[in-house]
This record gives structure tokens, C-alpha cells and sequence, in this order.
């Protein structure tokens, strides 16, 4: 037996395979889930510019205060809105910490620069639950190097949730990096990253709502203000998407939209 | 060029993850204690496959995700995984602990030597062995050439091959000077 072959036979997994006990309930609701979830906006220089032209010459007719989120790249007004991040010199690593967590990504992806590091850093909506957690993601050949604290020391005792993440890169950090943090969202806008939703803050937070009646669920969450503009049932390994299921159903399970609209699992089966 | 309309993006995105969940799901199972923190790892390794659509180079996305998988190991390692709701069910699924297998003395030998190799053989020869991938598909997973990729595999199982030989089943490993325990 060569080499490989006998590493075969140590393969964890050899004989029970994981795959078998994912059920396609899981698979259906993850698959929608992440599918749900908006795609960031390109930071190729045209199509920045192309997305935020129109947007700036709009909010500078709406609102003054909107310039503040369709700043272009390098535009001097940055500079009147204070740093978007704090660097801090720690021995062979620079503590990254987000100081302004509505900045958009333009803002700290110029103050990265600045400091000659290639990483773009985007804050996406995120449901309650979700805000100031980094749902993803690093990349780059030397990105793991790149060390980032969730819950940095005395923010979880002083109680100021969300926590705001901090990164701690290597000062000759020559490779690429793209981190995402989870904000609040804006009414109406998409939410990117979903949390369970009985999780701190969440529509049906503190609700023991696995396999209640689908009536039962939407009492509690038009209570709470919420609409459910649309469900997801699954059947013989197919996920469809109804406006409206029957009050009798089970349900599952749920994500939030946006602000106050949410999609629920539901199945004819307890 | 201009964005795909979104269900055509949906579409790709639902293929990819039909044709490569059960490939991804076995690789952090395999890499971790406790099976169920694979849910977690899953769902962080595709939703950056989602946001990263566009990047996947067509007609080979399973080293690609492989090498995303990589660092989303690497991150839980230092200990920085993020929960997912969108993995709670998942989470569920992966509960039971499976039965221990009954093994041969031949075999817990090789297991044995195995753990003394550094992670980074480990993890060539596990991707080869384990996940079937040839050396350009390992190329594609490290993010180096075909060659570098083959040399690099060639060490490693050099240096396995090594270990076995200087050891016999049920005894301590003899270790060369210099070399990593």
C-alpha cells in the first residue's frame, strides 16, 4: 500500500459520511438565506462612479445631510468628517479599530491606504443580533496573519453592544484583505446578514416559536409590528416561495428582511 | 462589464452550492473535533462564495473553495468563528457523534505518525487523500504553480514516509535533530 492509499484509510469520515444526516430542510434554508442576502456594490473605480453619480447629485437636492454616505473617492469633504478608523502602533502589528461605523467603504478604504495597506473594509446591514459581528470573510495569500478581536476587552462589561471589532495586521502586511462588519441597518434597506430571530433584538425575540401554528407566530409578530410578505415551504427536496401558506402550518424557523418584514419557514408537518 | 441580472446570479449561486455543499461540509468535518461547529464554517465559507461570485473561475469552483474553506479554518483555529443563524438548522443536523470506528494496529500506527507531521504536510496530504485532489487542483487550493505544488506534496510524503519508517506500531517516533515534533 502506498503512501496516499494508507492515508485513505485514516480518513475521518471514512464509512459515515456527515452529508448524510443534512437534511433538505438545512440545505433549502441556507441555500435562501445566503441567496437573500444582497451582493456588496464593486469597488472597480467605473462602476463606483457609475452607482454613486446620480446618488450624490440626488441627495445634494434631498438632503444635505445624505452627502455623508455617497461621498466619492477622494473627495476633499472626507477629511471634515473626522478618521473612519484609529491606528495604533503595537509592536509588530497596527490595532485597527472602526471609529465611525456608518463611515462608507470609500472613507476607510483611503485611510488603509494611507497606512500603504490593500484592504477594503465594507460595513453591510446586519439584523439586530448580527450588528458589529464580521460575518466574513478575509482573503489574500497572507490574510490569515491578519488577527481580529469580536468582543475587544471591557466592551462585553462596560455593556455597549454592539461590541466594535478591531483588527490587528501585521505592519508589513503586503497582501490583499477584504473584512465586512455587520451595522445597523436603514429603514427600508436589505439586511445582509440575518441572526436567528429569537436572538437579542430580534422579531420574535424571547418566543419559544418552533412548531407554533403559523397563526399563532403572525398574532405575536403583527403584535411586535411586523408583516411576513412571504414564506418558504419545503417538499420533496423543492423550496417554494408562497405569498400565503394555510394558518395551520408549523413554523420553522425565520429570518429578518429588512426593517420589519420577515420570511417564514413553514411546513404542513410538525 | 455589467452585472448579471440577479436570477442569473441566483441561479449560478444555487448550482454551486447544490454541486459543492456536501464536498465542503466533509472537509471541515474531517478537520474538526466537534462536527458541529462545521454548520457555522459552512455557511461562512458560501456566503463568501455568494459575495464573491464573480471571482470563482469558471469550471473549477471546488478548489476555489477549498481555498476559501482553508482560511475559514484558519479563522476558527485562532478561535474567531462567527455564529450564523442561517446555520442553526444545520447546526442540528450535525449533533450525533458518530461511533468510533474499530481500527487495526497498522492503521492507528499511521494515525499516530500522521499527528506528527506539521500541519502544514498534514493538510497537503489530507487535500490529496482525503479530498482527491490532483497537484493542480492543489496548486489552485494553495494559491502557488503546479510545480511548487508537486514538490511541496513530494516533501511531504517524504517526510511521512520517514516518520513511518522510524517508527513501529505502538512505539514512540525516533526524531531526527532539527526535525518538528
Amino acid at each position: 500500500m502506498n503512501t496516499i492509499d494508507l492515508l485513505r484509510t485514516l480518513d475521518p469520515i471514512a464509512g459515515d459520511d456527515p452529508a448524510a444526516s443534512v437534511g433538505e430542510e438545512s440545505r433549502a434554508e441556507m441555500l435562501t438565506r445566503i441567496g437573500n442576502s444582497p451582493v456588496p456594490v464593486k469597488t472597480r473605480k467605473g462602476a463606483v462612479r457609475r452607482r454613486l453619480v446620480p446618488a450624490l447629485v440626488a441627495a445634494t437636492v434631498v438632503a444635505a445631510a445624505a452627502v455623508t454616505v455617497v461621498e466619492l473617492p477622494g473627495d476633499s469633504r472626507q477629511e471634515a468628517l473626522g478618521a473612519a478608523l484609529s491606528f495604533n502602533a503595537e509592536g509588530d502589528y497596527l490595532r485597527v479599530r472602526i471609529v465611525d461605523p456608518y463611515a462608507d467603504s470609500a472613507r476607510y478604504n483611503k485611510e488603509f491606504k494611507k497606512h500603504h495597506l490593500n484592504i477594503t473594509l465594507e460595513l453591510m446591514p446586519g439584523s439586530p443580533s448580527t450588528v458589529g459581528l464580521s460575518p466574513a470573510a478575509v482573503f489574500g495569500p497572507d490574510s490569515p496573519n491578519i488577527k481580529q478581536t469580536d468582543d475587544p476587552p471591557g466592551c462585553a462589561q462596560a455593556g455597549t453592544f454592539p461590541c466594535v471589532p478591531e483588527f490587528l495586521i501585521p505592519k508589513n502586511y503586503a497582501g490583499e484583505a477584504a473584512l465586512v462588519i455587520a451595522r445597523a441597518a436603514r429603514p427600508g434597506e436589505q439586511i445582509a446578514f440575518t441572526g436567528a430571530i429569537d436572538g437579542r433584538g430580534e422579531a420574535l425575540q424571547g418566543v419559544k416559536f418552533r412548531n407554533l401554528r403559523v397563526s399563532q407566530v403572525l398574532a405575536i409578530l403583527q403584535q411586535r409590528g411586523y408583516t411576513v410578505p412571504e414564506y418558504r415551504v419545503s417538499a420533496s427536496g423543492t423550496t417554494s416561495s408562497p405569498k400565503t401558506v394555510p394558518p395551520t402550518y408549523f413554523v420553522k424557523d425565520g429570518f429578518l428582511v429588512k426593517d420589519k418584514q420577515v420570511i417564514l419557514f413553514a411546513s404542513a408537518r410538525r | 462589464m455589467d452585472d448579471p441580472p440577479p436570477g442569473t446570479r441566483l441561479a449560478g449561486f444555487e448550482r454551486l452550492f447544490v454541486q459543492h455543499h456536501d464536498d465542503v461540509l466533509r472537509y471541515f468535518v474531517r478537520r474538526l473535533d466537534v462536527r458541529a461547529d462545521a454548520a457555522d464554517l459552512l455557511a461562512e465559507t458560501f456566503l463568501i462564495a455568494w459575495r464573491r461570485l464573480d471571482d470563482i473561475p469558471d469550471g473549477h469552483p471546488l478548489p476555489w473553495l477549498y481555498g476559501v474553506a482553508r482560511r475559514v479554518l484558519a479563522n476558527h483555529r485562532r478561535g474567531e468563528t462567527r455564529r450564523h443563524g442561517l446555520a442553526d438548522k444545520l447546526r442540528d443536523d450535525l449533533r450525533a457523534v458518530p461511533a468510533d470506528p474499530e481500527t487495526g494496529l497498522e492503521v492507528r500506527h499511521a494515525a499516530d505518525v500522521f499527528r506528527q507531521l506539521s500541519d502544514r504536510d498534514r493538510e497537503l496530504l489530507s487535500l490529496v487523500a482525503w479530498e482527491g485532489l490532483d497537484t493542480a487542483q492543489l496548486a489552485a487550493v494553495l494559491g502557488c504553480s503546479r510545480s511548487t505544488a508537486t514538490v511541496r506534496l513530494h516533501r511531504a510524503r517524504r517526510r511521512l514516509e520517514r516518520l513511518m519508517s522510524q517508527t513501529t506500531p505502538g512505539r514512540e517516533p525516533a526524531r531526527t535533530r532539527g526535525e518538528r515534533a
